[in-house]
């Protein structure tokens, strides 16, 4: 689906405010030569991953719906504005029945093909306090199905932003201690080295996507920090595509299977060799023995 | 009660219960399209005239037996007496619907029809659901018109004969009425009459008051008996409560049937009058209680009805028969669906007893639902009205009560209203919208009516027992009360529904057994039996109990729509107490609505009339009775207490039902040692004297995923921050107690760390369940929060893994006092697929419904069917900047403080199993969901059958080891001796033959080789039979040495024996013998390590080998296993041997152990015993076995033997005989026959050999074998025929072949071809091969995602 790419009509319900930002930062992007952006959405289910994608596009293209699991296949939605394409994969949730659900993984690997992956959102909640090993695990299966580079295209989507921290924590002390806990999780699940994180950090992207969110004196909606949290998303996107590393070229070599270990491919036939070489010791020796006229056991 | 057989409606099977709506159930109630239930229009008229036979040709009741009918008279009386407070409650209107139900819809009650004859109650009416309409109840009695509720004395009954049966019958419905109308006073015939034309039983219906009490009465106009019926009282709904029926039975008096029946002579009168209409009484209460059910009025009705087969429901249905037939017993037939009308059928009534015994359990009933009169039932026809079954009246109390009263005035008013609704018989038709109204009125009011009837039959069925009901009480009280359990169901209208036909299912379910129980049972005649329902009461009861409970619980904390109210009306039909439906969540504060001018204690509405029947009834009470209503009345002022504390008032919905529920639990409404008023003052006196309460405490655990606020949970419960939290990481790590006290209640509650919820993470759940689970030792708890976030996903079951390790490891009976906590409760509710956001009520109750799904996956229960299984739901909201109210309470968006409501919903659970454990201390409460169908498994009688006929060898001694020497020898040892010269001089005669090597033999010709392989075999063959005789010979010796030397060869030891017997022994013993082949797998496979264990096996007695199981999994080595033997001879001289297996894998341990011991008994005889442990199942099974062989005519041998089986709590005996008969050297046949019973249950086998073996053996290896077995287990036959066949083809070939068949035409064929010379055969081989190359090959093989 969204192969061929509609014109981004959602475009035009964004706040002004926030339509000029947008604008802003596709032309910015246009500049560099970039005129596609593909945005891959994932995570565990429930958490708001559709109401992202149709916050971000404007327009209702997902169901969302709080008692059934919607969607059950990847989704792109491609809007066309300007010359600059925007696709937004949407995916279903990688929990099923309290373990990953790996067959999704591959559904939504094999949607993938010959696609590139410029961005990754990885999407939580920020008012779930825990973080356990499901969190893991699921990133763990990311990095696999996908390889590991993955992460650094990424960005961390906390949804519910619009929340009141309990315990009379402040809200940015609240955001970053939730942020830090997942990101930490993340970092533990991709196996990604501490120097690693520093060079590639993931940052994160509050969002608030019900219709209760707050506006601003703009009407954008706007986060209990007071950050339009839509522009700044979007901003946060952007810098992730353009930070040099490379986008994930799904091709069919990753979909088979990451785990195909080439090395030491070439040195096969010496090891043949070798243990041919020591059978036949073996056998001389046998035979030797033999000779000797040794008793039968 | 054979009447109340009669009476009874037709034992519907439950299931009627379940799929009708009360509607149906009401018609079929009344009949209206059975043949037998004359809706009161056919039949009434007919009721003098007609055969009853003709209505009842269906199903009659066993009224046709004289004895049911008999039965009337006497219960009639006996009803009438308890009305009157010494007359039995005719009450007996019970069951008539049970009985009747047999009837299949005629219950041809047949009220009193002993005594003047037949009473052909054709008035009652099983409808089909069950419910038994006295259809008619003809008397035959000399005053025939009796049938009919209330039925009267004989002589009445002549003349009222024809009204009477009119009237009586009509009605089931009308009874209901007429009861009403009785209540007015049973002066006027005729309008009694009139309202009986039933012809619709409407006239019933018709009959305004005066009916009603002419029904009563005019069953006897003539004899002046006045039936009040008083207690009957036709709650505009229809319910009938009866009253006071009081009839004055001087004369015979059948009719008295009557709810209450006629005090005094009634008794004695009806036992003339066959016609004690003890019907009447029945009738309403039976309607009454439908009524009330109905919503399940029906049900409730039937609930007593089902209740009491042995209860004097019965008896009262019986009665109500007499009424002249149209004994409509409301619905309440067993299938519980309220005959339409109130179909007196728990009218008929035999004999007063019946009717007392029923009476009182039917006042109670009646009385309670007269009592509450759904007075939102403002049809009044819904069947018979349901008795509002009051808290705590007991039918046959309140019918008494009833009937003393004279408050016939009030009756008579109420019986209008009564009349009103009870306007059943005129409406039949109508009754199903009038049902339903009334259930959508008060799916809460009839549940709790359901409860309280259920209740009330129960404790009827108590009280019968006292009063002697011998009513035999079949399982339908199981039914009942699961009819019951079912019927409880507190929630939306929709559960109303459901409620009803679960009352229905259930008290068809009751009411069937109870019919047929009446039916084949004698009918009581006399009220003072002893009706045994007690255990069956004991067992309904609990399961109602707790199934009430849980109803109740739920009803109060449900997330209705509505807000239903239960409404318990007094006598005079003004409401007493209404209890209404929380709407939304929790309980909303209703207070009771102004008209109930009666203070919600019941025990006022019998006040005046009740002196003397209270105290009567007190006096009546045992010291274990009293101490037991001085004990409730103590909780009920102890949880008045806490309520007031909380700031509620006792009208609060959950107070009110919880105060209701005690009430039933208590059985006496009204009494002076239980009175709820009495315990409210009191209550509220010491609380304003501030005195402590010293003894109430509650234990809570809290149990939950992590991060969800547990801990914060119980911090805001105990209102102080002793519990740890954290927002970003798990605060509580360790299992803590914290105590503290809550509005001057010790509370205690266990705080848990999280679980985890992912599917991996089990294991760790484990040792925190643990934790739990030692903790919950030291402190058990009341009650168990299951803590989860209202606002998180509620799709998926994510948290299966989770509520399966809690169910797993604290046992699912851990979710019965389970509140399914929910927190975060102020969260704003998501969007809706609208996009706008859903109503706060919708998210809660949908996100309730996913933690209540999930939890019964868990649990593995159908919660889902059956909402009373549903566990309570209540809201939390923690966080420090929550709304709060004026008090400083934290409040939820739809305006309601959480945290009293969380408090009060926990006392209630608390007292409400501290009551019910109360009243059945003894006995545990029984988990409805075991009701669901989880049985005890019975013992797999097929497998211990096989076991036991497995023909197993005896163990030997040494000495005796060998073959020919023992008596399982097949080869007997004397065949060989003749030959065994012969086949010696041949060998040695043969010429000297030199074998040729290899390479020699290469060079050969065909044909030389095979002549010299023919005579290489010939020769090797030959010094095999010579070594096979040497053998023999050998331990010939052995034996005769060993029986020479006594003690010394008896040794088992190997090796120990004398020198001279060194070499014998050493020669069949020193040789050392490689493992038994193991069954290697097909192919070498490196991975496979089967080749790896094979060993020289040791000669000593105890061996020890590995086990194999080639079907591990996981590439496991498959050695998963130990397999010990070891022969010894006990005492020298009791020869024994004992196998261990032990095998354990990942997931199970299995222990298998064969040990047996030996005895000899000449030469020709054994004895063994052994004794063995098997997994069978799940669980270890001991087998104890004994057997005795024996060898007669020589070529015979026959064994006997028995065993016994002890498995979990089952026992499971078997015997067999086997006989085995040689004939020639080669042929074989065994034969052997055995069977193992257990729990009545029995399993029969036989088994029937032939074996073949080709002459040389055991040097040549060719046998074949035809088997037959049988098995036959609960007219279950299995056949199988299997054949078996070894031979070598050629020199170096051996085919064996297996053949099964069995008679579900399943059975498998197995070649087996092994060959060291051909190895083409290998070739074969090369076929899968072939294959995998040209699959791969061609392209286009389709891959299959495996999609999920």
């Amino acid at each position: 689906m969204g192969s061929a790419a509609r014109e981004w009509v959602g475009f035009k319900q964004f706040p002004t405010a926030t339509q000029e930002k947008l604008v802003d930062l596709f032309g910015k992007l246009k500049e560099q030569g970039v005129n596609t952006l593909t945005i891959l959405v994932m995570g565990k289910g429930g958490v708001g991953k559709s109401s992202t994608v149709n916050s971000l596009i404007g327009e209702r293209v997902m169901n969302v719906n709080s008692f059934q699991a919607e969607i059950v296949r990847p989704v792109m939605v491609s809007r066309l504005r300007s010359g600059f394409t925007i696709n937004i994969i949407d995916t279903p949730g990688l929990v099923e029945g309290g373990y990953v659900n790996y067959p999704a993984l591959e559904l939504i690997k094999r949607f993938l093909l010959n696609k590139t992956i410029d961005v990754l959102l990885y999407v939580d909640r920020l008012d779930s306090y825990r973080v356990d090993d499901l969190d893991r695990q699921i990133v763990s299966a990311i990095a696999d199905g996908f390889g590991k580079e993955i992460w650094r295209k990424s960005l961390l989507v906390l949804t519910h932003a619009q929340l009141c921290p309990p315990d009379d924590i402040s809200y940015e002390v609240f955001t970053s201690r939730r942020s830090e806990a997942v990101l930490k999780t993340i970092r533990t699940g991709a196996c990604i080295k501490k120097r690693e994180s520093e060079d590639y950090p993931i940052p994160v992207g509050l969002v608030e996507n019900s219709g209760r969110c707050n506006k601003n004196e703009s009407d954008e909606k706007v986060l209990p920090n007071g950050v339009a949290w839509i522009p700044s998303l979007v901003e946060e996107i952007i810098s992730i595509a353009t930070n040099g590393s490379k986008a994930i070229v799904v091709d069919q070599k990753l979909i088979d299977g990451s785990g195909s270990n080439d090395r030491g491919k070439l040195l096969i036939p010496a090891v043949i060799g070798v243990q041919w070489f020591i059978v036949e010791l073996i056998k001389r020796a046998i035979r030797a023995d033999i000779a000797k006229g040794g008793r039968s056991l | 009660m054979a009447s109340n057989a009669a009476a009874s409606a037709p034992e519907s099977p439950p299931p009627s219960l379940g799929n009708s709506s009360v509607g149906d159930d009401v018609r079929n109630l009344v009949g209206t399209d059975d043949g037998g239930f004359v809706s009161g229009e056919e039949e009434f008229e007919a009721a003098s005239e007609q055969t009853l036979a003709d209505d009842i040709d269906d199903n009659t009741l066993g009224l046709d037996k004289a004895g049911s009918l008999e039965v009337v008279s006497p219960s009639v009386v006996e009803g009438a007496k308890v009305i009157g407070g010494e007359a039995p409650v005719a009450a007996a209107i019970p069951v008539p619907p049970l009985d009747a139900v047999e009837v299949g819809g005629e219950a041809a009650v047949a009220l009193g029809a002993e005594e003047s004859g037949k009473i052909e109650s054709a008035g009652v009416n099983l409808t089909s659901e069950g419910d038994s309409v006295i259809e008619t109840v003809r008397v035959d009695l000399p005053a025939p018109g009796v049938a009919v509720v209330g039925d009267v004395e004989g002589s009445s009954y002549s003349e009222t004969e024809v009204k009477e049966e009119v009237v009586a019958v009509s009605e089931s419905v009308p009874l209901d009425n007429e009861f009403d109308k009785i209540a007015g006073d049973g002066e006027e015939p005729a309008q009694f009459v009139d309202a009986m034309e039933p012809g619709t039983g409407k006239a019933a219906s018709s009959v305004g008051d005066e009916k009603l009490d002419a029904v009563t009465v005019t069953s006897e106009p003539a004899t002046k008996e006045r039936a009040e019926t008083a207690g009957v009282k036709f709650t505009s709904e229809g319910d009938s409560v009866v009253e006071a029926v009081r009839v004055d039975i001087d004369l015979p008096l059948s009719g008295v049937a009557v709810v209450g029946d006629v005090d005094g002579n009634a008794g004695s009168g009806t036992k003339a009058a066959p016609e004690e209409v003890a019907v009447v009484n029945e009738r309403v209460p039976l309607d009454n209680i439908f009524e009330k059910i109905a919503g399940d009025k029906e049900g409730l009705i039937q609930l007593d009805n089902r209740e009491e087969p042995g209860s004097g429901f019965e008896a009262d249905a019986v009665e109500m028969k007499q009424i002249g037939g149209e004994v409509d017993v409301s619905g309440l037939d067993k299938d519980g669906s309220l005959d339409k009308g109130g179909v007196a059928e728990a009218v008929v009534l035999n004999g007063n007893q019946e009717i007392s015994a029923r009476e009182a359990s039917f006042e109670g009933v009646v009385m309670e639902d007269g009592v509450n009169g759904r007075t939102d039932q403002t049809d009044g026809d819904t069947i018979g009205q349901t008795l509002d079954l009051d808290e705590d009246q007991t039918l046959g109390s309140a019918v008494r009560e009833i009937l003393a009263s004279e408050t016939t005035v009030d009756h008579t008013s109420q019986a209008d209203e009564h009349l009103e609704h009870g306007r059943a018989s005129d409406q039949r038709d109508s009754d199903e919208p009038n049902v339903t109204s009334d259930k959508s009125g008060f799916s809460q009011s009839f549940e709790l009516d359901n409860i309280t009837s259920a209740e009330l039959k129960l404790e009827d069925d108590d009280e019968v027992e006292d009063e002697g009901n011998d009513q035999p009480y079949e399982d339908g009280d199981d039914e009942g009360s699961d009819g019951e359990t079912e019927g409880v169901i507190f929630g939306s209208s929709e559960a109303a529904k459901q409620f009803l036909e679960d009352l229905k299912q259930g008290t068809g379910a009751g009411s069937g057994a109870n019919q047929s129980k009446m039916r084949d049972g004698a009918i009581v005649t006399d009220s003072d039996e002893e009706v045994e329902t007690d255990e069956d009461e004991g067992d309904g009861k609990e399961m109602y109990d707790s199934a009430a409970l849980a109803a109740l619980l739920k009803a109060v904390s449900g997330a209705g729509s509505e807000g239903d109210s239960v409404t318990v009306t007094s006598q005079d039909g003004s409401r007493l107490f209404s209890v209404e439906r929380p709407a939304g969540l929790g309980s909303s504060l209703r207070s009771v609505k102004p008209s109930a001018q009666r203070p919600l204690n019941r025990p006022n509405l019998f006040a005046p009339s009740t002196l003397a029947s209270r105290a009567e009834s007190d006096d009546r009470l045992s010291e274990d009775e009293k101490k037991k209503l001085e004990k409730l009345q103590q909780i009920m002022v102890k949880y008045l207490r806490l309520v007031f504390r909380l700031g509620y008032s006792p009208d609060e919905s959950i107070v009110g039902q919880v105060l209701y529920r005690l009430a039933i639990v208590a059985g006496k409404p009204n009494s002076q040692l239980f009175n709820v008023d009495a315990a409210k003052r009191t209550a509220l006196q010491l609380e304003a004297d501030g005195k402590e309460e010293e003894s109430f405490s509650l234990n809570i655990l809290a149990l939950g995923k992590s991060g969800v606020g547990k801990s914060a949970t119980v911090n805001a419960i105990l209102g102080e921050e002793k519990s740890v939290i954290h927002a970003f990481e798990p605060a509580t790590r360790a299992v803590k107690v914290i105590n503290g006290v809550v509005n001057g209640v010790k509370i205690s509650v266990i705080d848990s760390p999280g679980l985890k919820s992912s599917g991996s993470e089990q294991g760790t759940n484990r040792r925190t369940l643990s934790a739990i689970k030692s903790c919950m030792r030291k402190c058990p708890p009341d009650i168990v929060l299951y803590v989860d976030r209202l606002d998180t996903q509620i799709r998926d079951l994510n948290d299966l893994p989770l509520l399966r390790s809690i169910t797993n490891h604290l046992g699912s009976s851990i979710w019965r006092n389970a509140i399914v906590t929910l927190t975060h409760a102020a969260s704003a509710p998501p969007d809706g697929p609208s996009g706008a956001p859903l109503s706060y009520d919708v998210f809660v109750a949908q996100r309730s419904h996913v933690v209540q799904q999930s939890i019964g996956q868990a649990v593995g229960d159908l919660r889902l069917m059956n909402p009373s299984l549903m566990n309570p739901v209540s809201l939390v909201e923690n966080h420090p900047s929550c709304r709060k109210n004026r008090d400083g309470e934290k409040v939820l968006p739809n305006g309601q403080s959480w945290r009293p409501q969380l408090l009060l919903l926990c006392f209630s659970m608390k007292i409400l199993s501290e009551a019910t454990s109360m009243s059945k201390p003894q006995e545990q409460p029984l988990d409805p969901r075991k009701l669901l169908g989880l049985r005890v498994r019975s013992p797999p009688l097929p497998y211990l059958l096989s076991w036991l006929l497995q023909s197993r060898p005896h163990p030997k001694l040494s000495t005796d080891q060998g073959v020919g020497e023992s008596i399982d020898s097949d080869v007997d040892l004397a065949e060989f001796s003749d030959s065994d010269q012969e086949d010696d001089d041949e060998y040695e005669q043969l010429p000297p033959f030199k074998p040729l090597r290899k390479s020699q033999l290469s060079k050969l010709s065909k044909e030389q080789k095979r002549a010299y392989l023919e005579e290489y075999d010939y020769r090797v063959k030959l010094l095999q039979k010579k070594q096979w005789k040497e053998e023999l010979r050998r331990l010939k010796e052995m034996k005769k040495r060993g029986k020479r030397s006594a003690g010394d060869d008896y040794a088992y030891d190997m090796g120990e024996d004398g020198a001279d017997a060194d070499d014998e022994n050493g020669g069949s013993a020193a040789v050392q013998v490689p493992l038994p082949d193991m069954v290697l797998p097909p192919s070498f496979d490196g991975d496979s390590p089967a080749y790896r264990y094979r060993f020289l096996e040791p000669t000593n007695q105890l061996l020890a080998r590995p086990v194999l199981d080639t079907h591990g999994w996981d590439h496991d080595c498959g050695y998963d296993g130990v397999n010990v033997e070891h022969s010894l001879a006990v005492q020298n001289r009791f020869p024994a041997a004992v196998t261990v297996q032990v095998t354990k894998d990942k997931k199970e341990f299995n222990l298998h152990l064969d040990s047996s011991v030996a005895v000899k008994h000449g030469e020709n005889g054994s004895s063994m015993a052994g004794f063995d442990i098997q997994n069978v199942g799940k669980q270890l099974a001991y087998i104890v076995r004994g057997e005795t062989k024996f060898k007669n005519y020589k070529k015979n041998k026959t064994v006997a033997g028995a065993s016994m089986t002890f498995l979990g709590p089952n026992v499971a005996t078997g015997i067999k005989l086997e006989d085995q008969i040689v004939l020639g050297k080669r042929l074989m046949l065994v034969g052997s026959t055995g069977t193992v019973r257990s729990q009545g249950d029995s399993a029969y086998g036989a088994n029937m050999e032939v074996r073949l073996r080709e002459a040389d053996f055991p040097i040549g290896q060719d046998q074949s074998s035809l088997g037959l077995s049988l098995v036959k287990w609960r007219g279950d036959l299995a056949v199988a025929a299997n054949l078996q066949s070894q031979f070598s083809v050629g020199r170096s070939s051996k085919i064996a072949v297996r053949a099964g068949l069995n008679n579900k035409l399943s059975g498998q064929i197995s070649v087996r071809t092994s060959s060291s010379d051909q190895l083409q055969i290998a070739m074969v081989g090369l076929l899968p091969i072939a294959l995998a190359i040209y699959k791969s090959i061609r392209p286009g093989v389709a891959e299959s995602y495996s999609m999920y």
